[in-house]
């Protein structure tokens, strides 16, 4: 196998061989990443095509000196996945105004394997499912999530609230036997 | 509130679930889309290696000829090198035995080699003339210009006998002991003129050689080969347009060689049709949605077509039989697919399908454009026509997909016809 920087130099040359070589080297990784945001199957490799075909088109934006390839790729895949999000229009407006969440604490998915993980989100709503994703599993701030999304803080918050309280009984770790 | 807060990525570097679509899969809509977007072509490097690898050998190939066709002539360079040894032996101080050759060196050298003699002959008073008369100079200058050794030995022997009896009327001791010394010279001359006899005539042998040699130096002509798979195949008559031809078993090629001494030669060859018979290898599976309903549809290559240039070198066993072993690169212009649906479970064809393939379609992609072979061949002369046999397999793999090697080896025969 080749070191990634050959495979970059060489996705860089737009090369067949070196794109399948990176694609399938972080197929799994992104795919588990854009399956937090989807459930669809067809969803998930949507987002996840559209997120490398921009990784592709633009490789040679990627500069090693701003930070590993690794968070650049997904950063790239996420925003992608979130536009995708947003052009299917399934994001709602209401706001919160309530000043409960100042900072993020421990994060509750920690504890969690990624399959329950995925069963955990399965039960929020598209929009709402996204937020939570950003907030705990991406660590985002309300802010940062607010303009990723192009929605209101007040409507980040009200989306966490929502989740919170859908997932309050199955965060419980008695929710979970092996726990 | 936080502006910012550190990312923590959960299990970051790995341990992540089996996706839900396999790769093949999702690359496999992924490389549509790239293709789409013109955002992708085929990788350099694998030709780049292959185009290295091809000059490599053509320089070792180059060097063995060159090193071939310089030993061969390294027997006529020797016999050549035996005047100018002797002359360097001349150059030695007291090496009287190789005086005659001096001679022939330049005026110099026969004014430093020859007074020991003309002073004994010179003392007589009368003795320069004669020395004059078998001077070697003209001696040896008729011998290399007629080349006629019976006669210009016979001429040396009459020369060296007047010197040898003449003085014997004077019978003075300095007459005698020139006596002495030219006899012995001119022994030497017969010597070294019967050496230097036989240098020329095997000069003379070598360069018509040489020259006959270079007549038949190159050779050119054309060449008709029948493929034939060493395993699983029986579409020799199917045409790449789905059809019948008969005459895709014989196909054509030119060929030309350069000799290189009497046992090996350098061949080079063009085919525009070159055949690969693939065996019905596998170079792309689908797999269908729902897999265990739909079955995986399973494209097969059976054989290829594309036009090669090759380079061999040929050894020459007798005046008949030669073996003869290469490489060549080709370039792939059709091909010829299976397309079956295989029961995903089982692992049954429920159906096939025979369909050609060119270069532009698109299902062309699951071959590589180009490939490097090896081949090796064994041939027999009839005159001008000479039939063979040989036996041929790609270097590097005909699928564009690495997930699937196919590398068939094929068999040939074939005739070839020599134009000169």
């Amino acid at each position: 196998m080749e070191k990634l920087e050959e495979i970059i130099e060489g996705c860089k040359r737009r090369e067949t061989l070196y794109q399948e070589r990176l694609y399938r080297h972080f197929y799994p990784a992104l795919y588990t990443r854009c399956k937090t945001f989807f459930t669809d199957e067809h969803d998930i490799i949507t987002a996840l095509n559209n997120g490398m075909l921009r990784v592709f088109a633009q490789i040679d934006k990627y500069d090693p000196a701003k930070g590993n390839f690794y968070s650049w790729l997904h950063a790239v895949v996420r925003n992608t996945a979130l536009t995708f999000l947003r052009d299917s229009k399934q994001f709602r407006t209401t706001e919160l105004t309530e000043e409960v969440y100042e900072s993020l604490g421990e994060n509750p998915f920690n504890r969690f394997k990624w399959e329950e993980l995925f069963k955990l989100l399965s039960g929020l709503p598209t929009d709402t499912r996204a937020v939570v994703v950003l907030f705990y599993v991406e660590s985002f701030s309300i802010k940062e999530i607010s303009a990723m999304l192009q929605m209101k803080e007040g409507t980040v918050k009200w989306h966490l609230s929502e989740g919170r309280k859908k997932l309050r009984n199955i965060l419980k770790p008695e929710a979970f036997s092996e726990r | 509130m936080k502006d910012k807060q550190d990312h923590n990525y959960k299990n970051f570097g790995g341990d992540f679930p089996k996706p839900g679509t396999p790769a093949d899969e999702a690359w496999s809509q992924m490389h549509e889309l790239l293709v789409k977007h013109d955002l992708t072509k085929p990788a350099k490097k694998d030709k780049r290696r292959l185009i290295i690898f091809l000059l490599v050998f053509l320089f070792i190939t180059a060097g063995i000829s060159g090193y071939l066709f310089f030993s061969n002539n390294a027997g006529n360079k020797a016999a050549l090198s035996i005047v100018p040894d002797k002359i360097d032996q001349q150059n030695e101080p007291g090496s009287m035995g190789n005086d005659t050759v001096a001679y022939q060196n330049s005026e110099q050298d026969k004014n430093r080699y020859i007074p020991d003699e003309e002073k004994a002959f010179s003392n007589t008073g009368k003795t320069n003339s004669i020395s004059k008369n078998y001077s070697l100079k003209s001696f040896n200058k008729t011998n290399a210009e007629n080349n006629e050794f019976t006669a210009i030995q016979q001429t040396g022997i009459e020369k060296t006998e007047q010197p040898a009896n003449a003085p014997a009327k004077e019978s003075t001791q300095n007459y005698n002991r020139a006596n002495d010394t030219v006899v012995t010279v001119h022994q030497n001359i017969l010597m070294d003129t019967a050496t230097k006899n036989t240098s020329l005539i095997e000069n003379t042998t070598a360069k018509s050689n040489k020259t006959t040699a270079s007549k038949n130096k190159f050779h050119f002509g054309l060449q008709w080969n029948a493929n034939f798979s060493l395993k699983n195949n029986s579409h020799y008559f199917d045409a790449y347009n789905g059809g019948k031809q008969y005459y895709m078993w014989l196909l054509p090629a030119a060929w030309a060689k350069m000799d290189i001494g009497k046992k090996h030669g350098i061949l080079f060859q063009f085919n525009p049709y070159k055949q690969v018979f693939a065996g019905k290898q596998t170079v792309h599976i689908e797999v269908p949605w729902i897999a265990s309903v739909d079955p995986d549809i399973v494209t097969r290559v059976v054989k290829t077509r594309g036009y090669d240039f090759g380079l061999k070198y040929e050894y020459k066993f007798n005046s008949r039989m030669h073996i003869a072993a290469g490489l060549s690169y080709t370039f792939q212009q059709d091909a010829l697919y299976a397309e079956q649906a295989v029961e995903h479970t089982s692992g049954n064809v429920l159906s096939e399908k025979i369909y050609g393939a060119k270069r532009s379609d698109a299902s062309f992609d699951y071959l590589k454009s180009s490939y490097l072979n090896w081949n090796g061949s064994v041939k027999y002369d009839l005159k001008k026509l000479s039939i063979g046999a040989g036996v041929s397999k790609p270097f590097s793999n005909l699928s564009a997909d690495p997930t699937y090697t196919v590398k068939p080896l094929n068999g040939e025969l074939y005739l070839q016809y020599r134009f000169k």
